[in-house]
C-alpha cells in the first residue's frame, strides 16, 4: 500500500470490571483504515462495536482497562476529540443536550478547536444547520433539541460531530432509532457529507443493505474480534466465515415481507465474562470441527481482506 | 449539684441577713443602662387596668402603686402613698399621699388620681381589682394629698394594705378621664410617676426606658435606663445573658437546666430571693363532680402517693420547698404548719382506697382519671408526668392530656372536663386576694384560678367569709389559720409544692432582689458597677 | 401572548379561590380549637367573671362564629385585615411590620442556602467518586442530621459566647440609632447567624438535590456526547452538566423556598427576629382570627408569588416544559 493509513488497531483488548472477573468487550481486535475510506462495521448485539468505535475516540469509561495499540499515522500525533474525530451516537433523542439551543451545541467544537469567536462559530453553525437540511436555519438555531423531530435531531448530530472538521467520522447505528424513510435520509446526507469533505467513516450497523450502500469496506465483528474483512462487494457476495453467513441470511430474511418467522442464528453469542478457548463461533458454527474448539483460528489473507476461520487456513 | 446549691444558699442567706448595697459598703454608682430579657409583650400595659407579673415587670418602673412589698417587719413600704389607717368600724381607710410628685408628663400628682383610677380603672375594669374593690363606693379627696376610701362593707385594712402594692398603681388621671379607658393610648405609652419614663416600645425587639431627672425619690434612680429585650426563646435568653449581651433574666427566664453551667460562669449568679411575694403553689386540682374523687379518703389517698422530696429534688432541681397548706411559709402573719399532713406512704394510700370502696379490679386498676397538667411551666408538665406514674403505682391509672393556655383555661376552668389538673395559683401577699378564691363556693364557671373544681364545704364558705370581714388583725390570722388547717383536712386541692422564681444576672448589677417583689417593683436603688 | 404571560394570568385566576380556602381554613381552624381569644388570655392574668364577660363582649366574641366570619369578610372586601386581639393593634400594620424583616430573612437565607448548597453540592458533583466528593458530601450529611435549632445554639454559643464576634440575637443594636449605611451594617451583622441558621439546613438539601443531578448529568448520553466533541472540562462541567442539574434544583427551591418565606418558628424564636412565623404562631395560641388570616393571607401570596417565579424560572431552565401547558 502506497497510503499511510490514517488509523491502525492492533491487539485491541477492552475489559470493564464487574462485580466477579471482567467483562470482556473486545478481544483482541486489529483494524488498519484508510484516510477518506468508508468502513461498516457488523455484529450482534454486544460483539464490541460501541466499543471499539469509543475506543478509537478516546471516550471510553475511566474504568476500561484497554491493551493493545491504537496509531493515527497519517495524523502524526494523537486525535483530539471533536477535532480530529467526530461522533455520531445512536440515539438522537438523548445525545444532544436537552437545555442547550441547537446552534451553541454545533458551534461548541468550532468554538474550542477553531480558536474563533462565538459569534463566528455561532454563524457557521447556523450554516452547517442549513447544509444538513433544517431549515430554515436561522430562524431555528436558537431552539432545544425536543422541538425537533428524531431525523431532524440526527441531522443536528451530524453537523455537531463535522463541526471543527475532522478528517474521521464515527457513526454507532446512526439510524436504528429511526423509522426507515428517515434513514434512508440520514445514510443520503453521511454519504453525501463524507464524500464532500474527504472524510474517513466508520460506520456501525446492523443492516447489510447499509453496509452495501456506504460502505467500501466491511468488517464483521464476533464476540470482540473481527472474524471477516474485506471490500463490500466480497462478503456481501462470497461471505467466507459461517457467522458472516448466518448473519447475511439472517439479514436477509429481515428484508422479506413478513408474515414469515425470523431465522436467528441458533444459540447465542458467548459469555463475556468467560475466558475463551478455541474459535468463539465454534459452539453456534454447523461447520465446526473438534479442533475449533481447541484452537484460536487465525487470520487468512491480506489485514484489508480476510477472514479467521479454520475452515480457510491453509 | 448538692453542694452548689448549698453555697448557692448561703450565699442568699447572707444577702438576706443584709441587702446587698449594703453589704459591700460602696456608694451606688450613678449611671450605666440595664439590658434585661423580656419574654412577653401584654396587649395592654398599664398596671392600673391589668395587674400581672408581665405587665409589671416593665411597668412597675414607670407607673408605681401606693406601696410597695419590703422586707422586715410591717412588710410594706410607703411608695406614692405615705401612710393609710382604717377607721375603727371598716367601712374607710384613709391615704395621706406624696405631695411631691409629678406625672412624667409635667402635671402634679393628686388624690384626684387615686380616686379616679380606684373608681373608674381599679374597681371597674383591673382583672384583680373588679373583686376586690367591689365594696369600694367613694373616694373622698378633702385636699390634694389626702385620699380616702369609703366601703359598703366592713374591710380589714389589713387586707387593704396587703393589696396595695399589686392593685393600685395610678396613672394620670386628665389622660384618662372622658376617655374609653381600654383603648386609651397610654396603655402603651404608659406615663407615671416612677423613676423611670417610657421611651419607646418596638413591637418584637424592645422595650426602652429612661432615667426620670424629676423622680420625686432623688437621687434615685441610680440607672440611665432600662432596655427590655425581648428574647422568645429560653436557650437564647441564656446564651445573651453569657454573650454579656443582658445583664439580668428574671422569672426563671433561663432553664433550670442551663442554671448550673450559667452559675459557673464568672461575673454571673444566680439569685432565688425576690420573688417571695408572688410565691406559687404546685397544686393537683380535682374535679369533685367525679365520684371516686369526691371522698376525701381518695384525694388523701392520692396526696399519699406524691413524694413531694423527689418533686423538689427531680422536678425544681431543688429550687423549691415542699408545700404544707394553701399558705407558703414566707407569708409569717398567716402562715401555720399545725395542719394535717400526708408524708409519702404508699401503703397507706392503697389501704385508704380499699377502705374507701375501690379495690384495684382483675387489671389491678382501681378506676382510671383524665389528668390535665397546666401549660403554664414547665414544671407543671413535668409535674403531671411524675402525678401519672405516683398514681400508677396506687393504681389509679390517668390519662395526660395537655392542652396550650386558652384549651387548658377552658376545659378546666369553663367546661370543667378534667378529673385531676396541675395547676400553679399564685399566692399574693394575703389570702384573701387570689388564694381564698380556690376554696369558696358559688362561683360562675368560666373564672380563672377560681375553685371550679366543684368543691363545696358551707364551713369552709364561713371561715372564709368571716375572714373576709374581720377587721381585727389577730383575729384575721387565727380565722386563716383555721382555713388552712380546714383546707388541709378536707383536701380539696393537694398543695404539693411552693416556688418562686429565680433571677440570673450578671454580678454588676447591684441591689437586686431587695425586696420580695423586686423584679416587679420598680428598681429606683439598683445600679451597675463600672 | 407569551406563554410566561398566560401563566401568570392563569395563576391569578386561581389565586382569589386560593385565598378565599386559606382564609375559610384558618377560621374554622380556630373556631374548631378549644378557647377562645378571652381564654387564652385571661390564662396569665386571671379574673371576675364580669371582667370575661365584658372582655368577650368587647372583642366581639360573644357573637356567633359565623357572624364573625361575615364581620371578617365583609370588613375584608372593603380592604380591612381587622384588628389583632393579642397585640391590640390593626393586623395590617402588624403585617407591614414584620413582613419586610421575613422576606430579607427568608430570600438571605434561600441566598445563603443556595451559594452553600451550590458549591457543596458543585464540589461533590463535578467529580463523582472523588475524594473532594467524599468530604462535600460528609458535610453535606452532617448539616442534614442537625436540626435548625441545635445549629442555631452551636452558632451562638460559638460567634456570639464564645468569639463575641456576632450579636447572639435581635435584629438592630438598641439605642444606637444609626442611620444610613452604618444602620444597614448594624442590620447585616444582626442576621448573620439567624440567615446562616435557616440557610445552612436548607443548603445541605439542595447540595444533595444538586449533586443527584449533576450525577445523573454525568451518566447521561448528552454528556459523553458532548466529551466528544472535545471542548473543555470547565466548559463540559458548566454549560452542560451544572446546567442540566439546576433544573430539580429549581424545582426543590420552589417547594422549600414556600415554607422558607412561611418563615421559621424556631429561627425566629431563637433570635429574636420579629417575623411572620411567630406572628402565627402567636395566632394560633392566643386564638387570634384575624391575625392568624392576614399571616396566612400573605404567605399564601408570597407563595403563589415565588411559584410563579420559579414555574417561570424553570420554563427557561428547562425548555422541553412549555409553560402554557403546565398544570397548576
Ligand atoms: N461501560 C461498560 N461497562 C461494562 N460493560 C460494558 C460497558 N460497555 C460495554 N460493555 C460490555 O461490553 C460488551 C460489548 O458491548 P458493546 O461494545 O456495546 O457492543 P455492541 O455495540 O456491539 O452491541 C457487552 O457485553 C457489553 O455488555
Ligand atoms: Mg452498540
Amino acid at each position: 500500500m502506497s497510503t499511510i493509513p490514517l488509523l491502525s488497531v492492533r491487539a485491541l483488548r477492552v475489559c470493564f470490571a464487574a462485580d466477579k472477573g471482567r467483562i470482556w468487550a473486545l478481544r483482541g481486535f486489529d483494524f488498519v483504515l484508510d484516510p477518506g475510506e468508508r468502513v461498516a462495521l457488523v455484529g450482534e448485539s454486544g460483539a464490541g462495536k460501541s466499543t471499539a468505535l469509543l475506543a478509537i475516540a478516546g471516550l471510553l469509561d475511566r474504568q476500561a482497562q484497554v491493551e493493545g495499540t491504537l496509531d493515527f499515522p497519517a495524523l502524526g500525533r494523537r486525535p483530539i476529540p471533536g477535532k480530529d474525530i467526530g461522533f455520531v451516537f445512536q440515539d438522537p433523542f438523548s445525545s444532544l443536550d436537552p437545555v442547550m439551543d441547537v446552534a451553541t451545541q454545533i458551534a461548541e467544537p468550532i468554538r474550542f478547536h477553531k480558536d474563533v469567536s462565538w459569534r463566528v462559530a455561532r454563524a457557521q453553525a447556523v450554516a452547517l444547520l442549513r447544509r444538513v437540511g433544517i431549515e430554515p436555519a436561522g430562524a431555528r438555531a436558537r431552539d432545544v433539541p425536543h422541538r425537533f423531530s428524531g431525523g431532524e435531531r440526527q441531522r443536528i448530530a451530524i453537523a455537531i460531530a463535522i463541526a471543527a472538521g475532522p478528517k474521521l467520522l464515527l457513526a454507532d447505528e446512526p439510524t436504528s432509532a429511526l423509522d426507515t424513510a428517515t434513514q434512508a435520509q440520514i445514510l443520503d446526507l453521511l454519504d453525501s457529507l463524507v464524500r464532500e469533505r474527504g472524510m474517513a467513516l466508520v460506520l456501525v450497523t446492523h443492516d447489510p443493505a447499509v453496509a452495501a450502500r456506504i460502505a467500501d469496506r466491511i468488517l464483521v465483528l464476533y464476540a470482540g474480534r473481527c472474524v471477516e474483512a474485506g471490500p463490500s462487494a466480497r462478503v456481501l457476495g462470497a461471505p467466507r466465515h459461517p457467522y458472516t453467513r448466518a448473519l447475511l441470511a439472517a439479514a436477509l430474511s429481515l428484508a422479506r415481507p413478513p408474515p414469515r418467522p425470523l431465522p436467528e442464528i441458533p444459540g447465542t453469542p458467548p459469555d463475556p465474562e468467560a475466558a475463551l478457548v478455541g474459535c468463539s463461533f465454534a459452539p453456534r458454527c454447523a461447520f465446526a470441527q473438534p479442533h475449533c474448539r481447541t484452537f484460536s483460528p487465525g487470520w487468512t489473507g491480506t489485514p484489508r481482506d480476510g477472514v479467521a476461520c479454520h475452515l480457510f487456513s491453509p | 449539684m448538692t453542694l452548689r446549691r448549698r453555697e448557692l444558699l448561703a450565699c442568699s442567706l447572707l444577702s438576706a441577713l443584709a441587702p446587698a448595697g449594703i453589704a459591700r459598703a460602696e456608694p451606688p454608682r450613678r449611671g450605666g443602662v440595664l439590658v434585661v430579657a423580656a419574654d412577653t409583650e401584654p396587649r395592654n400595659l398599664n398596671p392600673a387596668l391589668v395587674a400581672s407579673n408581665g405587665v409589671f415587670f416593665v411597668a412597675s418602673k414607670v407607673i408605681e402603686p401606693l406601696a410597695e412589698m419590703a422586707y422586715g417587719q410591717g412588710g410594706l413600704e410607703p411608695r406614692l402613698a405615705l401612710a393609710w389607717e382604717g377607721s375603727p368600724d371598716g367601712l374607710s381607710v384613709t391615704f395621706r399621699l406624696r405631695s411631691d410628685v409629678r406625672f412624667h408628663d409635667g402635671t402634679p400628682f393628686s388624690s384626684a388620681d387615686v380616686a379616679f383610677c380606684a373608681l373608674e380603672l381599679w374597681k371597674k375594669h383591673q382583672n384583680l381589682g373588679r373583686a376586690f374593690f367591689k365594696d369600694l363606693e367613694a373616694v373622698d379627696t378633702p385636699d390634694p394629698s389626702t385620699a380616702i376610701l369609703r366601703f359598703s362593707a366592713p374591710t380589714p385594712v389589713q387586707l387593704v394594705a396587703n393589696a396595695l402594692p399589686a392593685l393600685t398603681a395610678v396613672v394620670p388621671r386628665h389622660l384618662f378621664a372622658g376617655t374609653d379607658v381600654l383603648t386609651n393610648p397610654h396603655n402603651q405609652k404608659l406615663i407615671g410617676t416612677g423613676p423611670f419614663r417610657f421611651v419607646e416600645h418596638r413591637p418584637g425587639q424592645f422595650y426602652r426606658l429612661e432615667r426620670n431627672p424629676d423622680y420625686w425619690g432623688a437621687p434615685l434612680p441610680w440607672l440611665d435606663g432600662i432596655v427590655y429585650r425581648v428574647l422568645p426563646d429560653r436557650g437564647a435568653i441564656a446564651a445573651a445573658l453569657e454573650a454579656g449581651e443582658i445583664d439580668l433574666a428574671a422569672f426563671s427566664a433561663v432553664p433550670l437546666a442551663d442554671l448550673k453551667r450559667l452559675a459557673a460562669v464568672p461575673g454571673i449568679a444566680v439569685i432565688d430571693k425576690g420573688y417571695e411575694g408572688i410565691t406559687y403553689q404546685l397544686t393537683v386540682e380535682i374535679n369533685h363532680r367525679r365520684k371516686e374523687l369526691s371522698d376525701v379518703r381518695v384525694r388523701r389517698a392520692i396526696a399519699h402517693a406524691i413524694d413531694r422530696e423527689f418533686v423538689v429534688r427531680a422536678i425544681f432541681l431543688g429550687w423549691a420547698k415542699p408545700a404544707t397548706g394553701p399558705v407558703p411559709r414566707f407569708d409569717t402573719t398567716f402562715f401555720t404548719d399545725e395542719v394535717p399532713s400526708y408524708p409519702f406512704d404508699r401503703k397507706r394510700a392503697e389501704a385508704l382506697l380499699d377502705e374507701a370502696g375501690y379495690p384495684r379490679q382483675a387489671d389491678g386498676v382501681r378506676f382510671r382519671v383524665d389528668l390535665l397538667p397546666a401549660p403554664w411551666f414547665e414544671q407543671t408538665r413535668q409535674m403531671g408526668e411524675y402525678l401519672r406514674e405516683a398514681l400508677k403505682a396506687i393504681g389509679i391509672e390517668a390519662r395526660l392530656v395537655i392542652k396550650d393556655p386558652a384549651g387548658h383555661q377552658k376545659a378546666v376552668y369553663t367546661d370543667h372536663a378534667f378529673d385531676l389538673a396541675i395547676g400553679s395559683p399564685v399566692y399574693r401577699n394575703d389570702p384573701a386576694i387570689s388564694t381564698t378564691i380556690l376554696y369558696e363556693s358559688g362561683l360562675p364557671p368560666g373564672v380563672p384560678f377560681s375553685n371550679q373544681y366543684g368543691y363545696a364545704n358551707p364551713e369552709m364558705d364561713a371561715v372564709i367569709r368571716a375572714a373576709a370581714r374581720a377587721l381585727d388583725p389577730a383575729e384575721r390570722a387565727a380565722l386563716y389559720r383555721r382555713f388552712q388547717k380546714l383546707a388541709m383536712e378536707d383536701l380539696p386541692l393537694i398543695p404539693v409544692c411552693e416556688f418562686t422564681f429565680l433571677t440570673v444576672a450578671r454580678t454588676r448589677v447591684r441591689n437586686v432582689a431587695t425586696n420580695p417583689r423586686w423584679a416587679v417593683s420598680n428598681w429606683a436603688d439598683c445600679w451597675l458597677e463600672s | 401572548m407569551s406563554p410566561g404571560l398566560a401563566l401568570v394570568r392563569r395563576r391569578l385566576a386561581h389565586a382569589p379561590l386560593v385565598l378565599a380556602l386559606v382564609i375559610t381554613g384558618c377560621f374554622v381552624l380556630l373556631e374548631a380549637a378549644p378557647g377562645d381569644a378571652v381564654d387564652a388570655y385571661v390564662a396569665s392574668l386571671g379574673g371576675d367573671a364580669g371582667f370575661l364577660h365584658e372582655l368577650r363582649a368587647r372583642w366581639g366574641l360573644d357573637k356567633t362564629p359565623w357572624t364573625r366570619f361575615l364581620l371578617y369578610l365583609a370588613g375584608l372586601a372593603t380592604g380591612d385585615l381587622g384588628i389583632s386581639l393579642t397585640f391590640n393593634r390593626p393586623v395590617r400594620a402588624l403585617l407591614l411590620e414584620r413582613l419586610p424583616i421575613t422576606l430579607l430573612l427568608a430570600f438571605s437565607a434561600m441566598a445563603v442556602a443556595l451559594l452553600v448548597g451550590g458549591i457543596l453540592g458543585f464540589l461533590a458533583g463535578s467529580r463523582p467518586g472523588s475524594l473532594r466528593d467524599r468530604l462535600a458530601s460528609a458535610c453535606v450529611l452532617a448539616l442534614n442530621a442537625t436540626p435548625s435549632f441545635w445549629l442555631g445554639i452551636v452558632l451562638v454559643l460559638l460567634f456570639a459566647v464564645r468569639l463575641r464576634w456576632l450579636p447572639s440575637a435581635g435584629i438592630e443594636t438598641i439605642g444606637a440609632d444609626y442611620r444610613g449605611l452604618a444602620r444597614l451594617c448594624d442590620l447585616a451583622r444582626h442576621m448573620v447567624l439567624p440567615v446562616l441558621t435557616l440557610g445552612l439546613v436548607y443548603a445541605a438539601l439542595y447540595a444533595r438535590v444538586l449533586r443527584a443531578g449533576m450525577v445523573e448529568a454525568w451518566r447521561s448520553d448528552f454528556v459523553r456526547a458532548a466529551r466528544a466533541k472535545g471542548i473543555p472540562r470547565r466548559r463540559l462541567l458548566f454549560a452542560h452538566v451544572a446546567r442540566n442539574a439546576l433544573v430539580p434544583l429549581v424545582t426543590v427551591v420552589g417547594v422549600h423556598g414556600a415554607s422558607m418565606v412561611g418563615g421559621s418558628v424556631v429561627v425566629e424564636s431563637l433570635f429574636a427576629v420579629p417575623g411572620l412565623g411567630r406572628l402565627a404562631f402567636e395566632a394560633v395560641i392566643y386564638r387570634d382570627p384575624a391575625l392568624l388570616v392576614g399571616v396566612v393571607l400573605v404567605c399564601a401570596l408570597l407563595v403563589i408569588i415565588l411559584n410563579l417565579a420559579v414555574d417561570l424560572l424553570y420554563g427557561w431552565l428547562d425548555p422541553r416544559i412549555e409553560l402554557a401547558d403546565s398544570p397548576s
